[in-house]
């Protein structure tokens, strides 16, 4: 935040939050004026700022997972409901596969 | 392909002692250097000359993974401060000078050379935490150890005195986890604590259950029998770290009664003196005890002077320690199961206390007489991080080095310990045996801690030095399943290794009682329970129980015991 706030981050990649909602205004100044991009599973002011938004499929009832609960007791949620978006895990993958690609070139 | 050729090796586990040959790998594996020679042409080779050859390092006790680790991290944001971790082209960045974040562990267990170490303390109901932390720690094998001194159901069924019912359930819960070996913590008295009580002698009754601590420990360490599993029951007495307890230490391992049972971080249970008075050393009678009764073996817990974390399994120590140091203090009651205390630590070369545990552990080292039944432990981070492995090794070696440490210690505290008389020095020899193949024979890895034909491919190399701290701190060469991982102290590549956990055989009507427990008692449901390997674990290695591979004194045939009804799992 504070980051963002002092104009220091170059870009962002934003992860299932809503910042641009959240955060102090200087620090949604900042946010906004860098190119990011945003995941989530629905639309939000932050997906809306965004210069690329991936809609996702939502963890624990289109993608199985681990969930920690309050007290901090793992539990593993299987699929429930089939999904035409991917899984964060897989937008994220292929994200990192192409930044591997274009610094190998 | 790899060669290593004319080093200095020390494989105690195969008697060889300093001699200079030549370790041939192949796929993984220690080959047969003939065999390798009808397949030569390819492959490295590493020109130990002058160089000192052994087994990968094993850590047989140490708190790396899990709920009470990434809590402490939670707790200590200092802690990281001190010690960031850059990244590197090979490997990612992290912090932790205490406790370290996973990747990490992995990096600088790697670095001093050390290729497996094992978690002493997971409760069951948090095992898919601890495996998902193993997941992201690099290069090390792994295991961990489940929690079940103050296991509920596991006391019920003593009370009941159902044994055939219990070590079902223990096998179950084994499996369940995806775990090692059955592990006890102050048995019975963190139940007690969670009314606010402790468990002060083994024939104390916990309040509610109709049992003693005696009757969970040797119903315990039977259980660990009668399933042959490869590590015997593992125990942390009661009364840890408090005056006079080196009584219950002694009580407990009587109680075995030839029963095997590996005594954890016996340093901190080694204590004269009355309750709230200062510590005096009684390690001289509880080593004797040792040295005369093979079913019982030791890791030592040493202490080393400076700041650090201390985390349990044992919920009122966490207490006592947040009463004494008046620090930042955790505690958690994990349902049915255990409990967990954190509190961080310093322990000062000018204390009474503090020099008195430092004198304990070294004392432990020199008077135990077979080195095959002790292991190099610091309860990490417990009595020091597990990066001060060499600074122990050293202590060890060096008469001199021990001699000097001791001139800045307590005076008073360290006259009334018999260490400056211990002239007591380790060989490399030894060494080699504390540090990997005794810690690998006491958890029952046959494929570990040796460079036989057939074991992991495993090797440390070390640049001769006579500085044992700086020798054993940085290694020329460290090679995990036969790949050179570690050049100089750094790690060149990332790899993952393996998980290992046991699968011992159990009476699957057992789960029909289970299943009521858990409707009753668990906010969890049975069928949520069982950690999925396909999940969870992305290397597993099942070690098979003594049974299994027909070591088992009580051999059946195909792993089947005579139960009555219910199908087996084996």
């Amino acid at each position: 935040m504070d980051a963002f706030s002092r104009g220091e981050v170059d870009a962002a990649l934003i992860v299932a939050a809503d910042p641009v909602a959240s955060l102090p205004a200087k620090a949604v100044k900042g946010l906004v004026s860098i190119p990011f991009v945003a995941l989530d599973t629905h639309e939000s002011e932050t997906t809306r700022n965004a210069h690329v938004a991936f809609t996702t499929a939502t963890a624990g009832i289109h993608v199985e997972g681990t969930v920690y609960r309050m007290d901090n007791i793992p539990i593993h949620l299987r699929k429930v409901l089939s999904s035409e978006y991917p899984s964060d895990d897989a937008v994220i993958g292929r994200l990192l596969d192409r930044v591997k690609e274009l610094k190998s070139c | 392909m790899l060669r290593i050729t004319n080093g200095e090796v020390y494989d105690p586990a195969n008697g060889i002692n300093g001699e200079v040959r030549d370790i041939c790998i192949d796929e993984g594996r220690i080959a047969d250097s003939v065999d390798y020679g009808r397949a030569l042409g390819s492959g490295r080779t590493i020109d130990a000359t002058g160089m000192i050859v052994m087994p990968g390092g094993v850590d047989m006790h140490a708190h790396i993974a899990g709920p009470k680790v990434n809590t402490a991290r939670k707790m200590r944001p200092e802690d990281h401060r001190l010690d960031p971790v850059p990244r590197t082209a090979s490997t990612r960045s992290g912090v932790g000078k205490t406790v370290p974040s996973t990747f990490a562990t992995g990096y600088r267990y790697a670095a001093m050379g050390y290729t497996t170490a094992f978690d002493a303390a997971v409760p069951p109901i948090a095992a898919r935490h601890a495996h998902e932390e193993f997941s992201d720690i690099p290069v090390i094998d792994k295991g961990f150890f489940v929690l079940m001194g103050n296991n509920e159901y596991i006391m019920q069924q003593i009370a009941a005195g159902d044994r055939e019912r219990m070590c079902n359930y223990v096998a179950w819960l084994l499996r369940a986890t995806r775990g090692y070996a059955v592990k006890m913590v102050n048995p019975g008295g963190v139940e007690m604590w969670k009314t606010l009580s402790n468990s002060h002698g083994l024939d104390e009754e916990v309040t509610g259950f109709g049992v003693t601590p005696r009757r969970i420990i040797q119903s315990l360490a039977e259980a660990s029998m009668d399933l042959h599993l490869p590590h015997p029951v593992h125990i942390h007495c009661n009364n840890l770290g408090v005056a006079g307890n080196w009584q219950t230490t002694l009580e407990t391992m009587k109680s075995l009664d030839g029963r095997r049972g590996h005594m954890a971080h016996v340093q901190f249970h080694s204590y004269g003196g009355n309750p709230g008075e200062l510590f005096v050393s009684r390690v001289a009678e509880l080593a004797e005890y040792v040295n005369t009764h093979s079913n019982i073996t030791v890791d030592i817990g040493q202490i080393l002077f400076g700041d650090t974390t201390s985390m349990t399994g044992d919920g009122p120590l966490g207490h006592l320690l947040h009463q004494v140091t008046g620090r930042k203090w955790v505690n958690v009651d994990v349902e049915n199961e255990a409990g967990c205390g954190i509190v961080p630590i310093e322990y000062k070369d000018k204390s009474h206390m503090h020099t008195t545990q430092w004198a304990v552990g070294l004392e432990w080292y020199l008077m135990v007489r077979d080195p095959w039944r002790i292991a190099l432990s610091t309860d990490h981070p417990n009595g020091a991080s597990f990066v001060s492995y060499p600074q122990v090794i050293r202590l060890l070696m060096d008469r001199e080095y021990r001699r000097e440490a001791l001139k800045k210690v307590n005076q008073k505290a360290i006259a009334k310990t018999s260490l400056p008389d211990l002239d007591r020095e380790y060989s490399l020899f030894e060494i080699a045996i504390i540090t990997r193949a005794a810690p690998a024979r006491i958890l029952g890895l046959k494929h570990k801690g040796h460079l036989g034909i057939g074991a992991d491919a495993d090797v440390t190399i070390y640049d001769k030095c006579e500085d044992r701290e700086k020798m054993f701190s940085v290694p020329r060469y460290v090679i995990k399943e036969g790949e050179i991982l570690v050049e100089d102290g750094s790690v060149r590549r990332e790899t993952f290794g393996k998980t290992m956990y046991v699968s011992p055989g159990y009476d699957t009507a057992v789960e029909k009682d289970i299943r009521k427990y858990f409707k009753k008692y668990y906010t969890i449901e049975f069928e949520n329970y069982p950690v999925q390997l396909e999940h969870y674990l992305p290397r597993p290695q099942e070690i098979k129980t003594e049974q299994e591979t027909g070591n088992g004194k009580q051999e059946t045939g195909n792993g089947k015991r005579e139960t009555g009804n219910g199908k087996r799992h084996s």
